[in-house]
């Protein structure tokens, strides 16, 4: 990619600089620095991330195992977090489910990501008719409230079998899919809540993909790249996905508050994943709920795993908005 | 102008019908149909029934784009067809349960615009001061609380400490009690209202800064009016335009936490019947849910754009 020009300068100007790691550290520190909040939410996401790849060795006791002589006691020093009505220790279900808040996060941001880039992209580089008619596309699909959409997928989707996006059989995994130490078993499960809560997000993504496209379009060097006789496929992805690489990264970020957010609605409306496999939405709504009276740890617990990672993955999203890109503030 | 209006307008109707499309061709995938709960239901007492002949009596076993067909011309005729079972129309279900979300979600909104309007527009004139970073905290929590938290520590501190403060055990509507309506819906609405504060505050205040660094500001303290009067007369105007379209925007958010909120605290609104409709396989019902919440919104965006440009003449549509 190197041009003869760059060959010979870039020698020097590496000599001239310290070396990349240091350069790259020295950056981290800065952000650190002039964005507390937003270091804040990565090491929430960086916590939440080991927890939920972890959690198998973190947990004291098995998800499922009842201690009936001990349930409902509160917080102490074998069962950290208490245990639920059945005696089963809350910590360790806690931790279980940071695996669904993550699976389901990074999987529908992931989704999105990808979807609204192919559709908001396309839509805005060939504009016309293709345009036209996605967009009107995109009318109808961004024309309800995500949950709606969500709730009618999860009903159609969710209560089949316990194949991919709940259609057909899954893999033979027992008698209850639910049971295991891994989300893996119930992630055909979450595939669905991914699917459809990638989707609704992808809508909106790429409305804002669609927007940026159309004003990158127009400058002067993609003129410039096509007189060169650059195909299509060639500016769009050497000239205009790079410019739109830091747009996608905000956005997946932003959108990793809102997935979290809506995965544990679902859940605690019980739409969500299926017990006995834990999610916080669904332990706020059948402990909390249910038992918080005199039991408030059951449901303060799950309620502020779920706002420290909302609150934590906002902030992120808002500090690497404006490091990236200041232009944005306030699309949201 | 005049024919931007219009264009917008023509692509309201194939919007809405589309919503409606989209919604009863994934119903159409929904495994088991309202069929299987009535045969399940008459088992005891009529074994000779089947299926296809509830389906066929139902009308279920048409295609599905006839099936919608038929149920649209019913809908411009004002009848939104009936439920499968329990001999309710999905339109007088319609009728009561509409007024329940308007008025949660109106209350909301009232509530909301009352707080986070003078707060956003005080943090904004004393920036950087102590109320400035409280407003501004308390907008990012306000944003990451779910409401659904929110309801459940609602509900057990309430029920241990302060029980008067618990909706009564029956909703009443507005015209028959509104003392216990109120009881009832002071609760959800000052909830929702929590969620959508945080963001109109956020944007109100970074409107309100962005305009008090204009230079007709300048001019207005310059030529010695009151601070008062600099803000009344020549900020706040210019800055409340784009929280006009905020609240266009935030209306699905709204209508969202709305099903949240009528679920925990059993209102009978909009939300309960899209959720009841779900489970008992009720598909009408939960088409005309879609149909009035999709018109809804498509109108409010419509209107908030118009009146965007109008309030703001800077604003030009090609």
């Amino acid at each position: 990619m190197a041009t003869r020009e760059e060959a010979l300068i870039l020698p020097a100007l590496e000599q001239a600089l310290p070396p990349l790691w240091w350069r790259s550290l020295a950056s981290i520190g800065t952000f650190i620095r002039r964005k507390p909040l937003g270091a804040f939410g990565a090491l929430v996401l960086i916590l939440t991330l080991v927890i939920a790849v972890f959690s198998p060795w973190i947990a004291r006791f098995p998800y499922t195992e009842p201690h009936f002589a001990d349930a409902l006691t509160g917080p102490n020093s074998t069962y950290w977090f208490g245990t639920d009505n059945l005696g089963r220790d809350f910590f360790s279900r806690m931790v279980i489910g940071t695996q669904i808040t993550m699976l389901v996060g990074l999987g529908t941001v992931l989704l999105s990501a990808v979807v609204s880039l192919l559709v908001g992209g396309l839509s805005g580089y060939y504009g016309g008719r293709t345009d036209m008619i996605m967009q009107r596309l995109v009318d109808v699909w961004v024309a309800l409230p995500a949950i709606f959409l969500l709730l009618t997928f999860l009903a159609v989707l969710g209560t089949g079998g316990t194949g991919f996006l709940g259609i057909g059989r899954g893999p033979n995994v027992g008698l209850n899919p639910n049971h295991g130490d891994w989300a893996w078993f119930t992630f055909f499960r979450s595939t669905v809540v991914i699917f459809t809560l990638g989707a609704i997000l992808a809508g909106l993504g790429s409305r804002i993909i669609r927007g940026a496209v159309l004003s990158i379009k127009e400058n002067p060097y993609i003129e410039a790249a096509r007189a060169l006789g650059a195909t299509d496929v060639r500016v769009m992805l050497h000239y205009i996905l790079p410019n739109i690489l830091p747009l996608l990264i905000i956005l997946a970020t932003l959108n990793l508050g809102i997935a979290v957010l809506a995965e544990a609605t679902i859940s605690f409306l019980g739409f969500g994943i299926q017990p006995p496999f834990p999610t916080w939405g669904q332990m706020l709504a059948r402990d909390g709920r249910e038992h918080g009276v005199g039991h408030e740890y059951l449901m303060l617990i799950p309620g502020a795993a779920i706002f420290i990672c909302v609150y934590g993955f906002n902030m992120l999203g808002d500090a690497l908005r404006d490091v990236l890109d200041p232009r944005l503030r306030g699309f949201r | 102008m005049r024919q931007y209006i219009l264009r917008r307008a023509l692509l309201i109707v194939p919007t809405i019908l589309g919503v409606t499309l989209l919604i009863s061709a994934i119903l159409q995938l929904l495994p088991g149909n309202v069929a299987d709960i009535i045969l399940a239901e008459s088992a005891t007492f009529n074994d000779e029934l089947t299926k296809e002949q509830i389906e066929d009596d139902l009308g279920l076993n048409k295609f599905f784009l006839v099936q919608w067909g038929q149920w649209l011309g019913g809908v411009a005729q004002g009848d939104f067809g009936e439920y499968f079972r329990g001999g309710k129309t999905v339109t007088s279900e319609l009728k009561a349960r509409t007024p329940v979300t308007l008025q949660l979600t109106g209350m909301a909104l009232v509530l909301s615009l009352l707080i986070a309007l003078p707060i956003g527009v005080l943090s904004a004139v004393r920036q950087d001061s102590p109320v400035d970073y409280v407003a501004r905290s308390s907008a990012i929590f306000m944003l990451a609380l779910p409401g659904f938290f929110l309801a459940t520590i609602f509900f057990i501190l309430a029920g241990q400490r302060a029980s008067f403060l618990l909706p009564p055990l029956i909703y009443e509507n507005l015209w028959d009690d509104p003392w216990s309506n109120l009881r009832h819906m002071w609760a959800p609405a000052v909830i929702l209202a929590f969620a959508l504060a945080g963001g109109v505050m956020r944007l109100t205040r970074g409107q309100m800064l962005e305009v008090l660094r204009q230079d007709y500001v300048r001019t207005a303290q310059a030529k010695g009016l009151r601070e008062r009067t600099v803000i009344m007369r020549h900020a706040l105007k210019n800055a409340f335009i784009p929280v006009i379209t905020l609240i266009g925007t935030q209306i699905p958010i709204l209508i969202s936490g709305s099903v949240v909120l009528e679920t925990i605290f059993v209102l009978p609104g909009l939300g309960r019947m899209l959720l009841e409709g779900l489970t008992q396989r009720e598909y009408l019902a939960v088409l005309a849910v879609n149909l009035v919440i999709a018109s809804f919104i498509v109108v409010t965006n419509f209107v908030v754009d118009i009146l965007y440009s109008y309030l703001d003449p800077r604003i030009r549509y090609a």
